[in-house]
């Protein structure tokens, strides 16, 4: 049996409803990153191996010596941004507030990573099934 | 009893047919526990993650024989096929049982109200999102009470909407077949085309 014939199967109707329904479930994706828990360490990677770990909840700056230059970094109300990279594109400025493990700061020719890990551990287990 | 005997006078359906009427609906039973069975034993990344082949029995038993016959199957399904398997009782049976009654009944009124413009395959997939759902509010009532797992729907609904067409397919063309068999779908509406 062809694909096509399968496709024959399904009425109209059907077809509606799984784009419809598809629609709706690839616009709920972008929900699921807002609303992951909310990290207050981040782990700042340079060339891929961690050289330093912060705390979001204390305010303040610090530098982090890169593979070009120095990067300094703000914390503000539980979330850290880049003020400053030596780096031509600034990208990992414009990248703006971060808090959330799965949005980092990354500073590609500095080779820096800013790793918001999450609050119960990086590798913390939610549940167990039986 | 008395009303569904009355309903099946005027139905024109006999004793024969109701022993061919009980006789099949054993075999479809049969069959969904089988595919429960065995689809326990298909490897999974997630234990959540199922394609729900059992629910094609589900789906054919719709058009056949009626909504409480569904609902019957899938019940008899859930509770045997969780005591071959070893969870009856367990977490996993309650979240079974609770979203595949919700997903049937869901079925049988988009059946019911929609066989028109639906085939099986928009009553399956109906039924995939609601088994999807009430799954995942089963596991935040009795199990993770954090409101942060219902963020992981959109991922579960996605392969609901693959998984709900695939066994639409398969319940469309078993259904096909059955129908000449079963010979009882006078009076019982109209089919997934």
């Amino acid at each position: 049996m062809k694909p096509m014939d399968l496709f024959r199967l399904t009425t109209w109707g059907d077809r509606l409803l799984v784009v419809i329904l598809a629609v709706i479930t690839l616009a709920a994706f972008p929900l699921v990153g807002a609303g992951t828990r909310q990290s207050d360490i981040v782990i700042i990677e340079v060339d891929g191996k961690p050289v330093k770990k912060v705390s979001l909840k204390n305010d303040g700056q610090f530098t982090i010596h890169g593979v070009i230059g120095d990067a300094v970094f703000e914390v503000k109300e539980g979330k850290v941004h880049a003020e400053s990279a030596p780096c031509s594109n600034k990208v990992c400025i414009h990248q703006g507030w971060t808090n959330m493990p799965w949005k980092l700061l990354v500073c590609i020719p500095n080779k820096v990573v800013v790793r918001p890990v999450d609050a119960g551990g990086a590798n913390g287990v939610d549940a167990v099934t039986w | 009893m008395v009303n569904r005997a009355a309903n099946n006078q005027v139905r024109g359906i006999s004793r024969e047919s109701r022993t061919r009427e009980t006789v099949f609906l054993a075999l479809l039973g049969t069959f969904a526990i089988v595919l429960h069975t065995v689809e326990a034993a298909i490897p999974s990344p997630l234990p959540w993650i199922k394609i729900g082949l059992a629910n094609v029995i589900t789906l054919v038993t719709i058009p056949l024989f009626g909504g409480g016959a569904a609902l019957a199957v899938t019940i008899v399904r859930v509770v045997v096929g969780s005591m071959i398997t070893g969870t009856f009782l367990g977490p996993s049976f309650i979240i079974s049982l609770f979203a595949g009654i919700a997903a049937t009944l869901a079925m049988i009124v988009t059946f019911r109200y929609f066989s028109r413009k639906l085939s099986l395959v928009g009553v399956s997939v109906i039924g995939a999102y609601i088994h999807s759902f009430v799954q995942v509010a089963v596991v935040y009532l009795l199990l993770i009470r954090h409101k942060e797992i219902f963020y992981i729907l959109p991922f579960f609904l996605s392969l609901s909407l693959l998984m709900g067409l695939a066994t639409g397919l398969a319940a469309i063309l078993l259904e096909k077949k059955l129908a000449d068999v079963v010979q009882v779908h006078a009076s019982l509406g109209v089919r997934g085309r």
